[in-house]
């Protein structure tokens, strides 16, 4: 645990202030910054006591500590007559708890993708034709289909429309014209999609929903969820099969 | 859905006589490639000569050699044109990285790795 044993030498900060603030010195801003460094430290480590989670380590709150106590520099005037650290304290522990909450957020987004990516996986990895005594023609046959459904999977997801035609989110991950038309295509193929199918993959790639929320909407179990990804993506798949810059018609 | 598991099927197995071939060679390869339409022949000798380029001291040979297969796979589905967009390489990344990373998936490309490499488990 930090400890603030407070300002060691007075004047000498007191200097530090006036060269800075009376010369815009940038080696004494360093030098001010640096010297309140451990104060930073101590207001991290007693937010970091306080975490209800562990999933954000030290390092970060510290990081957002300092960014506050640089701010906090910058806009302290010693001619106001407040302490500098009384004046820090209250943006530091902004700077704590904004810091913490976006990346708590980003943490979580983070967390469902990552559950999404599973849940494909899986679906697409489950084939009942599928046994372990199949040969390597089968597994490669398989995996080919899994690479080309996934494939399949990232090109809607990378899409900034959703297919009835709405704005979704402006990934361009895949902005070059080939993989635009792809989409394009794919999206195309998506509409054609029976019902439940398209429901499945539009929801899942388009809305970023997982098979768990889709499922509670329609009233069947994930399972069932899985089942119609799989179904829809090998649809598409195969009507994806070379067509790709040949037509573009939908 | 059936055609087209059969076409890969087939796929993977001129894959695998090009893979016998390169690495010692296989009676039946000749045989087999009169037989196999162009399209699949060129992927599957694409791919084979493309893992006996990886060099044997590699330590990410296996990791290269299973994304090549992505790579052709993705091509011979989707059409030569795709790999001329610059993008197409993170395309082929996030599959990768998605396959490998996936629980249920992982198990099936360690597997798939050992019969592009065969030569490697000889040795192990």
């Amino acid at each position: 645990m930090a400890v603030w044993h407070g300002p060691t030498d007075r004047e000498e900060r007191q200097a530090l202030w006036h060269g800075y603030r009376g010369l815009q010195d940038s080696a004494k801003r360093e030098e001010l910054i640096r010297s309140y460094d451990s104060y930073a430290r101590m207001l991290a480590a007693r937010y970091y006591a306080q975490r209800l989670r562990d999933a954000i380590p030290f390092e970060e709150y510290l990081q957002f500590a300092r960014i506050g106590l640089i701010e906090a520099v910058d806009r302290f005037d010693p001619d106001q007559g407040v302490l500098f650290e009384t004046f820090a304290g209250k943006r530091i522990k902004g700077a704590i708890v904004d810091g913490i909450a976006t990346m708590s957020e980003v943490q979580q987004q983070l967390a469902e993708r990552r559950q999404r990516m599973h849940e494909r996986g899986a679906s697409l990895a489950d084939a009942t034709d599928m046994t372990a005594d199949d040969g390597p023609e089968q597994l490669f046959a398989r995996l080919a289909d899994i690479a080309i459904g996934l494939a399949i999977g990232f090109a809607i997801e990378s899409d900034g429309t959703s297919s009835d035609g709405q704005a979704a989110y402006g990934d361009t991950t895949y902005a070059g014209v080939e993989l635009k038309q792809l989409r394009e295509l794919v999206l195309c193929a998506v509409r054609e999609l029976p019902e439940r199918e398209r429901h499945v993959i539009a929801s899942h790639y388009l809305q970023q929903r997982s098979f768990t929320e889709v499922a509670r909407e329609l009233g069947v179990t994930s399972g069932r969820v899985s089942q119609l990804h799989r179904e829809g993506i090998e649809r598409l798949r195969i009507r994806m099969k070379r067509k790709a810059g040949l037509d573009l018609q939908c | 859905m059936t055609d087209a598991i059969n076409r890969t099927t087939q796929l993977v197995g001129l894959l695998r006589e090009q893979l016998a071939r390169s690495s010692g060679g296989s009676p039946r390869a000749r045989t087999v490639q009169s037989r196999a339409p162009a399209s699949d022949l060129q992927v599957s000798e694409l791919i084979a000569l493309e893992v006996s380029k990886i060099r044997r001291d590699d330590p990410e040979r296996g990791r290269k050699a299973f994304r090549i297969f992505v790579d052709r796979i993705l091509v011979g589905h989707f059409g030569d044109h795709v790999a001329r967009d610059p993008s197409f390489h993170q395309l082929v990344d996030d599959v990768h990285t998605q396959m490998e990373g996936s629980p249920a998936i992982a198990p099936l490309v360690r597997k798939a790795i050992a019969h592009l490499l065969p030569s490697d488990n000889e040795k192990n």
